[in-house]
């Protein structure tokens, strides 16, 4: 009967007061026991039977008052709460297996939504408080002169505002650049991600301050702008304790002091969640900190920055394109007409491009190494995903072998098939809800593991509070809750009940087990192809760590000054050689040394010329490091011949250069190098080649071969670059010594930034040790989980066989071959899955190859290794089945029937 | 022990409103005046009475209240609402259509 209005509520109102109506009716019915025992007493029963009798008469109690319950409820759903209830007590009879399941729904759970976790952040989830993130481009640059193809190129802020005052389809346009700055004052100074950006970026968002105001574009005016400064909510919470009288105070950026004039609110990012703003300054004064003048003037020497537009409404990408590029085009010739103006040449058949792309960086045509990797990971994911979903199927199917006379006894007495195929679905459904639960608590572990490995600048995040995720994680839940659940669904509606009742065994369990070996077969598939990927990532990652750099990063500190109020060169020449002197007097410190360029970290290159050669550049790309003396023990770089530069290599001197032994052989092919002469850039002269060290690498792990050459710092633009500092062993560990002490020797608003020399090549290696992590980890995870399946597998067919194997055994069969014929299947089994997974491996090889390192992805080694031990686990799993079919006691078996 | 007769389907909700329609009462003075009422031939089974009152009060047609007994023991009457009257009738004209037909069947077939 559907309910009335009023029954409904009179309904609710029972379910309201549950526990009070249980009450109502176990006293209503205690009451009538009662009355009916008077009853008899009063008939001439003694007390005792007439009790008896009474209960007697009153039948099954509980029956009684779940009948009366009952009409309280609706059938539908009083058979879900029957079978959720039944489910729990049949899952808490097994606590193993139902662990195991759980367990193995958890791990894929977690993997799955920390994965998602990370590539929605950095591919789907538009900033917070973007307004319409679909019409939010950022915009790239390309350039084609034929010769290297099509490159992306860095825009410069003039080009901007040129490009910016010349397109109509947009309705805002913004610059910003992302670049971290030093914060504070002395030696409580440091860095901060930051973004500079340009009033109209503002406007981008629909995200009132917190506190105070943004700036305004009065105060992003050319030369300098205004020293104010907006705080990032979590800056301002930490430092400030969300005060309001923050505002209006005074913070050193950049050795510059800023005005505090607002604060913007939570969560807000701008359009680099991967790297949360701590500070907002407006562009124009960090372009007057980094680059004077030249920021806004300078079509090639300013700074990059990028370029954020709001398409309007009834503007299609395409046209966005065709205005943006026209800008461009029209920008590169005003550039290319003040350069003929200076006397310059233009480069011929420049073809240039801009494109509004996708706003997140990931997304856009050029991924970085960690968006690749974060792909890498959520494919990965996935397939450890089918692996739980196999394995839980497997698993699954045992228990329902299990419980095969307890489905056919229920069978037998009535119980529809629908009902027992809704029985068992709830029973999958309330394991893969346990397991997902636990899942989202395994996923924020490997969330946190994953982003110190992959984006180890971004601020962490939390599964558990993120919505988004959380609902992924209940569909992928569900989703394999239902699949998994329908394997034995399947084996249940054939379940025959005469079967069992007549003889308490299964003849028919091949069909099952066809069903449980494919499924096997499909974990280790998938576990073998991922361990193939892990040895080779592991191998990639051992070839990157042993490339022979030729110097020795570990122990060696770089140390970059920035100054807030330009000094002059000889102020600089002396404050360098005072930072040198400082630092070789610290205990921890056992070198120190002028240095220009960083490897790694961006080298510098001037014009080179040679008596005999026409044009140095055509030999390749020669690199310069302006350096000390003690540069060469300082970073471990040997000296083959010759000598290095020395403290006698000072202005005035002879002018000396140090060549590596590649650029030796490359410029001067069978003479000696020593004593051959060099021009360098515009100094006139001939600069007498002194020494001859190892090859280096500063541009890349692999790649080409690199020429380097190294000349005096004092007779080389001596007022630029920083010093290396080398340490007793571990250079990260005195970073913060070594710059308190230098940033006492700083004049007032300039200070130092110290990192380990070894942070850039880390970075270059990031992607091997990340995808060495990932692969190892998970692909360890699945193995495992094969393990189990094969073990469930195995141990239920030995259960299943224990009759027959007790006879065999007492017919004189020998044991330790009945063990090994269970320990051959499992074998066997593997070894077809390991067949099919390292042909997936092979078939693969054209993806993976390009993320290996000196790795072929069909490397023999590695695929070997991974059936080895592949194998070595399934004997493993296979051992205790294996053992106990041998120890079959034919009594046992016997005694069951 | 007396032979008892079955009920006939549905009239057990009849019995228990028409009990109810002089005075409120507890199920077990329900069961027994029904009992009594028939001479013994009709029995209300309390595995089916308590699960008709719950019916009754889901559907409005009775109240219940905690109250004391002849004997000073705390019993659950039903009272009989507005509801409950106009489903006695309907449910007496219904019985008494039913066991008109039946006579009709037994005189004449």
């Amino acid at each position: 009967m559907m309910d009335t209005p009023a029954r409904f509520l009179r309904r609710l109102r029972h379910w309201l007061r549950f526990s009070a109506r249980q009450d109502d009716i176990r006293d209503e019915i205690e009451f009538h026991t009662a009355m009916v025992e008077r009853e008899l007493l009063d008939r001439g029963y003694s007390p005792n039977s007439a009790r008896y009798e009474a209960r007697r008469r009153m039948g099954n109690a509980t029956m009684m008052r779940e009948d009366a319950r009952a009409v309280w409820i609706t059938t539908k759903l009083e058979a879900v709460m029957q079978d959720v209830k039944y489910a729990v007590r049949a899952l808490r009879r097994t606590p193993a297996l139902t662990a195991g399941i759980m367990i193995t729904f958890a791990l894929g759970i977690g993997v799955y939504s920390a994965a998602f976790s990370m590539i929605d952040r950095l591919m789907f989830r538009p900033p917070p408080s973007l307004i319409d993130p679909s019409s939010v481009h950022r915009v790239r640059f390309y350039r084609n002169n034929n010769e290297r193809g099509e490159q992306e190129t860095w825009v410069p802020h003039i080009r901007y505002a040129e490009i910016a005052s010349s397109i109509a389809r947009f309705s805002n346009v913004a610059a910003f650049a992302s670049q971290p700055i030093a914060i504070g004052k002395g030696v409580a100074i440091r860095r901060v991600n930051a973004a500079e950006v340009t009033p109209s970026f503002f406007g981008f968002f629909d995200a009132t301050p917190a506190a105070g105001r943004y700036f305004i574009d009065g105060e992003n005016l050319t030369p300098a702008g205004t020293p104010v400064v907006v705080l990032s909510h979590a800056m301002w919470t930490s430092e400030y304790g969300a005060s309001r009288t923050a505002l209006g105070q005074q913070l050193t950026v950049g050795g510059v002091d800023h005005t505090i004039i607002g604060v913007a609110p939570k969560h807000f990012v701008g359009v680099t969640p991967d790297q949360p703003p701590a500070i907002f300054i407006p562009l124009a004064s960090y372009g007057a900190m980094r680059a004077p003048v030249r920021w806004y003037t300078s079509y090639g020497n300013g700074i990059g920055i990028q370029v954020l537009v709001r398409r309007k409404p009834d503007v299609s990408i395409d046209a966005a394109d065709a205005e943006l590029s026209f800008a461009f085009n029209r920008s590169w010739r005003t550039e290319m007409e003040q350069r003929r103006g200076a006397g310059g040449t233009a480069p011929p058949n420049m073809k240039l491009r801009a494109i509004a792309s996708p706003l997140l960086a990931d997304r856009g045509p050029r991924r970085s190494a960690t968006g690749t990797m974060a792909l890498w990971l959520s494919g990965v994911s996935l397939i450890v995903l089918v692996i739980a979903c196999a394995n839980v199927a497997n698993l699954l199917l045992a228990r329902a072998w299990d419980r095969r006379r307890e489905m056919a006894v229920r069978v037998a007495l009535g119980v529809g098939r629908a009902r027992l195929i809704s029985q068992l679905l709830v029973e999958s459904l309330a394991l893969a809800i346990g397991g997902g639960a636990v899942g989202l608590l395994v996923g924020q572990v490997v969330n946190t593991l994953v982003r110190s490995s992959l984006l180890p600048d971004a601020a962490s995040t939390s599964i558990l509070g993120d919505a988004r995720t959380i609902l992924i994680a209940a569909a992928a839940t569900l989703t394999i809750g239902l699949i998994a659940g329908l394997a034995p669904l399947l084996q249940a509606g054939r379940v025959d009940p005469m079967e069992f009742l007549r003889s308490g065994r299964s003849q028919a369990g091949s069909a099952r087990s066809v069903v449980r070996s494919t499924l096997l077969i499909t974990q280790v598939t998938l576990s073998v192809a991922l361990l193939v990927g892990a040895g080779l990532f592991v191998r990639s990652w051992q070839h990157a760590r042993g490339v022979r750099l030729g110097f020795e990063p570990d122990a060696v500190l770089s140390v970059s000054m920035s100054f807030g109020v330009p000094l002059d060169s000889a102020s600089v020449v002396s404050l360098r050689e005072r930072l040198v002197a400082t630092a070789k007097t610290m205990p921890e410190v056992t070198h120190a040394t002028l240095r220009e360029s960083i490897p790694f970290g961006g080298m510098s290159g001037y014009p080179l010329r040679i008596a005999g050669i026409d044009s140095v550049d055509a030999l390749g790309r020669f690199d310069m490091n302006a350096v000390g003396a003690d540069y060469f023990t300082t970073v471990g770089t040997r000296i083959v011949r010759g000598r290095g530069i020395d403290a006698g290599d000072v202005n005035g001197a002879a002018p000396v250069a140090v060549v590596s032994a590649a650029m030796a052989e490359r410029v001067w092919p069978g003479k000696d190098a020593i004593g051959q002469c060099m021009v360098v850039d515009e100094t006139p002269g001939c600069r007498q080649v002194v020494g001859i060290a190892e090859d280096i690498k500063t541009l890349g792990l692999a790649g080409e071969q690199e020429y380097y050459y190294y000349l005096p710092s004092l007779q080389f633009r001596p007022q630029e670059g920083g010093i290396f500092v080398r340490t007793r062993g571990d250079a990260p560990r005195y970073a913060e010594s070594v710059r308190r002490a230098l940033q006492g020797e700083m004049p007032a608003n300039s200070y130092v930034t110290v990192a380990p020399l070894s942070d850039g090549i880390a970075r270059r290696r990031r992607s091997w040790d990340a995808g060495a992590k990932i692969f190892t980890a998970l692909g360890a995870l699945c193995a495992i989980l094969s393990a189990v399946g094969l073990y469930s597998l195995l141990a239920n067919d030995v259960a299943r066989r224990r009759r027959e194997l007790g006879v065999r055994i007492a017919l004189g069969a020998n044991a330790g071959r009945v063990a090994s014929r269970v320990a051959m299947r499992g074998l066997v089994l593997t070894s077809v899955g390991a067949a099919l997974g390292c042909a997936i491996a092979v078939a693969s090889a054209r993806w993976v190859g390009p993320l290996l390192f000196q790795q072929s992805p069909r490397d023999p080694i590695v695929y070997g290794a991974v059936v080895a031990v592949v194998l070595v686990v399934a004997l493993a799993a296979s051992f205790v089945p294996a053992l106990r079919a041998a120890s079959a006691d034919p009594r046992v078996a016997l005694q069951d029937e | 022990m007396t032979q008892n007769s079955e009920l006939l389907p549905g009239t057990l909700d009849l019995l228990v409103l028409r009990t109810l329609m002089r005075e409120p009462m507890h199920g077990y003075g329900i069961a027994q005046r029904v009992k009594e009422l028939s001479k013994d031939v009709l029995q209300v089974g309390e595995s089916s009475l308590y699960p008709s009152l719950q019916r009754l009060l889901l559907d409005g047609c009775v109240k219940a209240e905690w109250g004391v007994s002849d004997n000073n023991r705390r019993a659950r009457y039903y009272t009989l609402t507005a509801a409950g009257r106009r489903r006695l009738e309907a449910e007496e004209q219904e019985f008494e259509r039913v066991v008109t037909a039946i006579r009709a069947v037994l005189r004449y077939a």
